[in-house]
């Protein structure tokens, strides 16, 4: 029985393939079959995650709410659960505006780019047991080539719009995407070292085993940990949220590289944003916490998809409470974090991730390491503190 | 597959053909980024997952990035004035067709060309992720030595170049003065010229001195 609420989704699918191909001329079946596969596994995951992107709008308003004595969008639907229905709809019916300076081809792509380049990163997620659009053998690097690919984007919105602050955004927009670019790759290094493979599937498979009815999660190890934490903190600055927005920057640059934007392309950056935040909480879960596993082997009735996307909303509840709690960062402050702290102590867990691999299993690999792990922070935010030059107003005093 | 690498072939091509006429210069990086993605999508229909992979993710990622800035930061962008023809331009046509000719003799004369048993289809010929570190790690471990350590060399060497602007420019150009000998820090440049700030310096050295802990700064971070 649990199996098959756990395989529910994969058995329709085959179902449902199975009887659509079964209309077709029997030279064409090997054909259809796999044009259906594809394209129910694709909108499949689109609907999900456009679903969630919006049920993930209206929770981070009513959480930034709470958090600033407030109530968020309460009047659509029950609860105001309906309110991303209300804003797409506005979205669709907005006049386009595009300024008579802006060049409209470029003005044109890059909201559409950056949206197939994030929708791309979705087909290596598993978000169940055997429910994965693509295995690809080299899963994690389509994931990270999908999101270097969106980056030009940025650039191509901020300059195509011939307006200042959209230019200073797009160039703070690269150069905070490029820098923690950097340490959010080498975060994940580790995990690949260890499971020695690239494939998504393959790095969950290698967290599903369970020992003493704890589930052999990365994020359970001081480097799988150190790993997690990299990583989240280089996935907020890589998705350009709070604390981290400095390209949108409302007080200083209207809006950033999207000031020029408006009606449905507008709706585009909006989407390509959150889907990006799902996307790479997806990753996070992946990598570090399990993908779809239970944490507990008395656990693993739950089915696995259920468990994927409970953890994914964990951490979207994780990424709002730091927007409504943590204030921005300076330009300088954000270089020199991600330069001088985070890249050192993703290079130093690369390190621990060897380490124990080859230590021998016991609590003396496990205070080892993690002895590394907290030294290297130690030292690091100690030096980081030390070394930072003293802030001298010039005017502001 | 035939029409497909049709597709990408026209498609690598003709962006690397814009890429050399815009008269833009931004218009240019992003047809040449349009042309190193046609050139990764080449590289995934041969079934070099990974070499595709980080073509895309080094050159549209991070060279195609690198150009833009490199245009932005030289030059106005305002101006698209560049030249469609430089000054010589057949001397330049003379030497790709050259470097053409060469490779196509090259590839032509050697051994894959010229075996007769050919696979029909290049399905097999998938090369793992896993295939490709083996053999770097393996047979190919000297050069992938020596590359790391050129790259680290070319690393370091930035980074002394940037430093050694940082001492020799950083201290307060905007006043007209040079900056004296080794006070300023590394990185971030301080303005280090004490007649124009004796209140800060005041206020801030009395906290410095009192262990620096207490300070209305904030610690941690």
């Amino acid at each position: 029985m649990a199996e098959t609420v756990d395989q529910i989704f994969v058995l329709l699918k085959g179902w449902l393939v199975s009887m659509l191909a079964g209309w077709c001329p029997p030279e064409w079946q090997e054909t259809a079959r796999a044009v259906l596969s594809a394209a129910i596994s694709v909108s499949a995951m689109l609907g999900v995650f456009l679903l969630l992107f919006g049920i993930t709008t209206v929770l981070e308003r009513k959480g930034l709410g709470r958090i600033q004595n407030r109530y968020g969008p309460n009047r659509v639907g029950p609860w105001g659960f309906l309110q991303f229905v209300a804003d797409g709809i506005k979205a669709l019916i907005k006049e386009d505006v595009v300024p008579r300076a802006a060049d409209r081809w470029v003005h044109f792509l890059a909201p559409i780019v950056l949206l197939v380049c994030v929708i791309a990163t979705f087909a290596v997620l598993p978000v169940g047991r055997n429910m994965v659009p693509v295995d690809l053998d080299a899963g994690i690097l389509f994931f990270f080539a999908a999101g270097a690919a969106s980056e030009l984007t940025v650039f191509m919105a901020g300059w195509a719009s011939r307006n200042k602050y959209s230019l200073f955004g797009a160039m703070r927009a690269i150069a905070q995407m490029i820098s923690y670019e950097v340490p959010l790759i080498l975060s994940a290094v580790p995990v690949v070292m260890i499971v020695g493979s690239l494939s998504t599937v393959r790095v969950v498979e290698a967290q599903a085993v369970y020992a003493g009815g704890w589930a052999q999660w990365h994020a359970f190890t001081p480097w799988g940990l150190a790993g997690l934490v990299l990583f989240l903190i280089a996935a907020t600055a890589e998705m350009n949220r709070s604390p981290f927005d400095l390209p949108e920057g409302e007080s200083e640059l209207v809006a950033g590289y999207f000031t020029e934007y408006s009606g449905f392309k507008f709706a585009m950056f909006f989407i390509a944003e959150y889907l990006g935040m799902l996307a790479m909480s997806a990753m996070a879960v992946t990598l570090f916490l399990g993908g779809w596993s239970a944490p507990f082997a008395f656990l693993t009735w739950v089915p696995s998809w259920i468990w994927f996307f409970a953890k994914l909303m964990m951490l979207v509840a994780l990424f709002i409470w730091v927007r409504g709690t943590v204030p921005r960062l300076r330009m300088d402050q954000l270089m020199n974090f991600a330069w001088k702290f985070l890249l050192p102590m993703a290079l130093i867990n690369i390190g621990v991730a060897g380490a124990w691999h080859y230590l021998a299993p016991g609590a003396g690999r496990w205070v080892l390491t993690a002895g590394v792990v907290l030294l290297a922070y130690h030292g690091l935010s100690r030096s980081f503190a030390l070394r930072r030059p003293k802030r001298v107003y010039r005017y502001a005093d | 597959m035939r029409p497909i690498f049709l597709f990408l072939a026209i498609l690598t091509v003709a962006g690397a053909v814009a890429a050399l006429t815009a008269r833009q210069l931004v218009h240019g990086a992003l047809y040449l980024a349009g042309a190193f993605a046609g050139l990764a999508l080449l590289y995934l229909g041969l079934g070099a997952q990974f070499v595709g992979l980080v073509q895309i993710l080094v050159y549209v990622g991070a060279v195609a990035i690198l150009i833009v800035f490199a245009i932005l930061l030289t030059r106005s962008s305002e101006s698209p004035q560049a030249q469609r023809w430089g000054r010589a331009p057949w001397v330049g046509l003379g030497i790709g067709g050259l470097v053409f000719g060469a490779l196509a003799v090259a590839i032509l004369n050697s051994a894959v060309t010229q075996s007769p048993p050919w696979p029909a289809h290049s399905v097999t010929m998938d090369a793992t992720v896993a295939q490709v570190g083996r053999s770097l790690m393996t047979d190919h471990v000297v050069a992938l030595e020596a590359i790391g350590l050129l790259l680290t060399a070319a690393l370091i060497g930035g980074a002394l170049i940037a430093l050694d602007e940082g001492r020799r420019f950083g201290g307060a150009p905007e006043l007209g003065e040079n900056s004296p000998d080794g006070t300023v820090t590394r990185g971030m440049p301080e303005p280090s010229h004490p007649g124009a700030l004796p209140r800060s310096e005041g206020d801030r050295g009395g906290g410095a001195h009192a262990g620096g802990h207490g300070e209305a700064r904030g610690g941690g971070a």
